[in-house]
């Protein structure tokens, strides 16, 4: 019992530690979903704010969850896709809502969905956010000797003085003559360093030659030796001596390849390309890298791991943008999640790159759903045609009892009619629900409703939808 | 320090941050008052203007009015009497960052005696977290800027006003840099305040108002 609460205080006074911590976060890197409540909707907040961070999950696998309102609420609760079981948010004033969650291993990597359920004195509303889980990479586990730009421990580099000048040691200065070498600490305008002797003290950074090349040799020499671990220790040291030393980069993007580690070659590619986009070695290997997410994304997606293949699209597209398939597909997989909101995204950036596209433009209108194992997004289609179903009419009917009792009223009037059934479509961010008849000569009648799960608004689209909800 | 306790501090550490992102984060709106802690302490007042939190009527009944009912429990209620169309103001210190934000929205209950509500706020041009002031002209802003808007005081009831900060107009040109830039760069103190000031339709005479939901959105 102490040690729980001793483990208690300490993460509370942590928390307490990092409370500036919320203006470091990067826009981009949270999910969110806010704005004001919609007429219809169970519960009327001027404003709600909901999200995830961070929205790509990763060797951590710990995610902050949160919801603000500018009205108080009674009790906000998160669902997973991968887990339904809810769990309670937390809020001293009612209006802030949070808490810190460790995802349970074994979930899938990829796409998933959280679904807050905000509830309030006369109902509840809901929000659904998606976030990334992504694979751990070397980072967990098989660790490097180093990480990318990070100056290994207890090792400064070794500097040659080029010039004759003078060190600074306690109240002394010392004069350093060229050729003599030195162990640096630290560098900014001058380099922290220690003497041949033991001693300490500061020389100007203007007059050492700084080992970048050599370390970049011997990498290099690792590297065609086919010791690419060594290599990327040496190149790691180059890039930690000088952070704009592009060919560090470079090569380290090139041995963690050769190394298996994609997501590390991406992160040191991507980082070579921001220091120079116009070197077309980077462009070349950012490609390279970009093509294998892709491969790998394309087969997840034939496999039905949708999930898994929109986070590799995406991860193929930070390298290269302008990859059409790529988009087209991360599209397609938003889609078979369910995501209609982000598979239009995808398709809008990939009509900026070819306006002309057809397929793209095929692609951003109203799509019928095929079915789909997939939780999030079945889970998604199958809500919206259950709260149709269940939503009454003007008159109180179910609109499902209603429709039934129009195919019998038109059969008992002697006219041939088939029902073909129940059709879910996805239109902008909501859900296209249809209930299609045959009439004789194959005629297709459609009564249809758009449907928003989470502000649970049903709305007739159509004339015949109209007459139902209206007269039934 | 064992394995173990280490691995611990790390999630510690880990959850604390995330902790505070949950709780401490402010992505897109800044809640400058609800007024659902029955208490408006936070705010001055000026010119006369009598202030008192007052229950939400529409919160009780079962309203189909979805702003009224979005005002909670508590709102602030204006009231005073005008002198040359003067009806007094009130006002609050923010110091907020507010660059990431682009429209400042309210709700504001008429009582169908008209009447405008002019809304003033000030953004940091000299870096001090502080708006100089100089009483014998007017209580002119003369170091900062000094942006403002006017809306209408519609009734009976609620309603809800958005306006963009483009659509604010500088009142004190040549006092502050003339630029909207209500941020903390170089130690501004961002957006400093806002005020409300009541005005009526008639020269003298009575208005009462009510505001709500005052905040900072994208």
């Amino acid at each position: 019992m102490k040690n729980v609460s001793v483990r208690v205080i300490l993460v509370l006074l942590m928390s307490g530690c990092v409370w500036g911590l919320p203006g470091l976060v990067k826009p981009d890197s949270l999910s969110l979903k806010a704005g004001p409540t919609e007429p219809g909707e169970k519960l009327s907040l001027v404003w709600v704010e909901s999200f995830v961070y961070p929205r790509a999950v990763k060797d951590e696998r710990a995610i902050s969850l949160g919801v603000r309102t500018a009205s108080k609420v009674r009790e906000v609760s998160a669902a997973f896709d991968f887990n339904s079981e809810p769990i309670k948010l937390t809020s001293s004033d009612g209006l802030s809502w949070g808490g810190a969650l460790k995802l349970p291993a074994g979930i899938s990597d990829g796409v998933h969905v959280v679904r807050y359920r905000i509830a309030g004195r006369r109902g509840q509303i809901q929000r659904t956010i998606e976030f990334f889980v992504e694979k751990p990479g070397l980072t967990a586990g098989r660790r490097p000797d180093s990480a990318p730009a990070e100056i290994l421990p207890n090792a400064g580099w070794p500097l040659t003085i080029v010039a004759s000048c003078a060190a600074y040691s306690g109240d002394t200065t010392r004069p350093l003559q060229p050729g003599q070498i030195l162990v640096s600490h630290s560098k900014m305008m001058w380099y922290k360093v220690t003497f041949a002797d033991g001693k300490e003290g500061w020389v100007p950074s203007s007059y050492v030659k700084e080992p970048t090349e050599d370390y970049y040799l011997q990498g290099y020499g690792a590297y065609k030796a086919k010791d690419y671990k060594a290599a990327v220790k040496f190149y790691l040291n180059a890039v930690a001596v000088n952070p704009n030393f592009v060919k560090g980069f470079f090569w380290s993007a090139k041995s963690y390849l050769a190394l298996g580690e994609l997501d590390l070659a991406a992160a040191a590619v991507a980082q070579a390309v921001r220091l120079d986009d116009r070197d077309v070695n980077n462009r070349v290997l950012a490609d390279i890298v970009a093509r294998r997410y892709y491969n790998s994304a394309h087969e997840k997606m034939r496999q039905g791991r949708f999930n898994e293949a929109a986070a590799g699209f995406r991860k193929a597209l930070d390298l290269k943008p302008n990859s059409l398939t790529a988009r087209l597909e991360m599209g397609q997989a938003f889609r078979q999640l369910g995501l209609e909101r982000e598979a239009q995204e995808a398709w809008r950036e990939a009509l900026r790159y070819d306006p002309d596209n057809t397929e793209i433009r095929g692609l951003l209108g109203s799509e019928i759903i095929t079915a789909s194992a997939n939780n999030a997004k079945s889970g998604i289609a199958d809500e919206s045609l259950e709260l149709l179903k269940t939503e009454r009419t003007s008159k109180g009917t179910r609109i499902e009892s209603a429709l039934k009792s129009v195919v019998s009223l038109t059969k008992s009037l002697g006219t041939p009619i088939a029902e073909k059934g129940w059709q879910v479509k996805k239109q902008g961010a909501k859900f296209l629900v249809s209930y299609l008849c045959e009439q004789s000569g194959g005629a297709l009648e459609s009564f249809d409703w758009l449907v928003d799960v989470d502000t649970r608004q049903v709305q007739p689209r159509n004339e015949n939808a109209r007459v139902l909800m209206s007269r039934w | 320090m064992g394995k173990n306790k280490r691995v611990f501090l790390l999630w510690a550490a880990c959850f604390g941050a995330l902790l505070a992102v949950s709780a401490g984060a402010e992505f897109s709106f800044y809640l400058i008052d609800n007024f659902e802690s029955g208490q408006a302490g936070k705010w001055y007042r000026f010119g006369g203007l009598e202030t008192t939190v007052e229950r939400n009527p529409s919160s009780e009944a079962d309203s189909q009015d979805t702003i009224a009912e979005s005002c909670g429990d508590f709102a602030l209620k204006l009231k005073s009497r005008a002198a040359h169309w003067f009806a007094g103001g009130i006002g609050t210190d923010i110091y907020a960052d507010a660059s990431s934000f682009s429209r400042f929205q309210m709700d504001i209950f008429g009582s169908g005696a008209g009447g405008k509500i002019k809304i003033e706020v000030f953004d940091d041009d000299n870096d001090n977290y502080s708006l100089e002031q100089d009483p014998s002209k007017n209580w002119l802003a003369t170091k900062d800027d000094k942006w403002v808007a006017e809306v209408p005081i519609l009734g009976k009831g609620f309603t809800r006003v958005s306006i963009p900060f483009s659509a604010l107009k500088l009142e004190n040109p040549v006092s502050g840099d003339g630029l909207w830039n209500p941020d903390h760069k170089n130690g501004s103190g961002g957006l400093l305040k806002v005020q409300f000031v009541l005005l009526t339709d008639r020269e003298t005479g009575e208005v009462e108002a009510g505001i709500d939901n005052i905040l900072l959105t994208y």
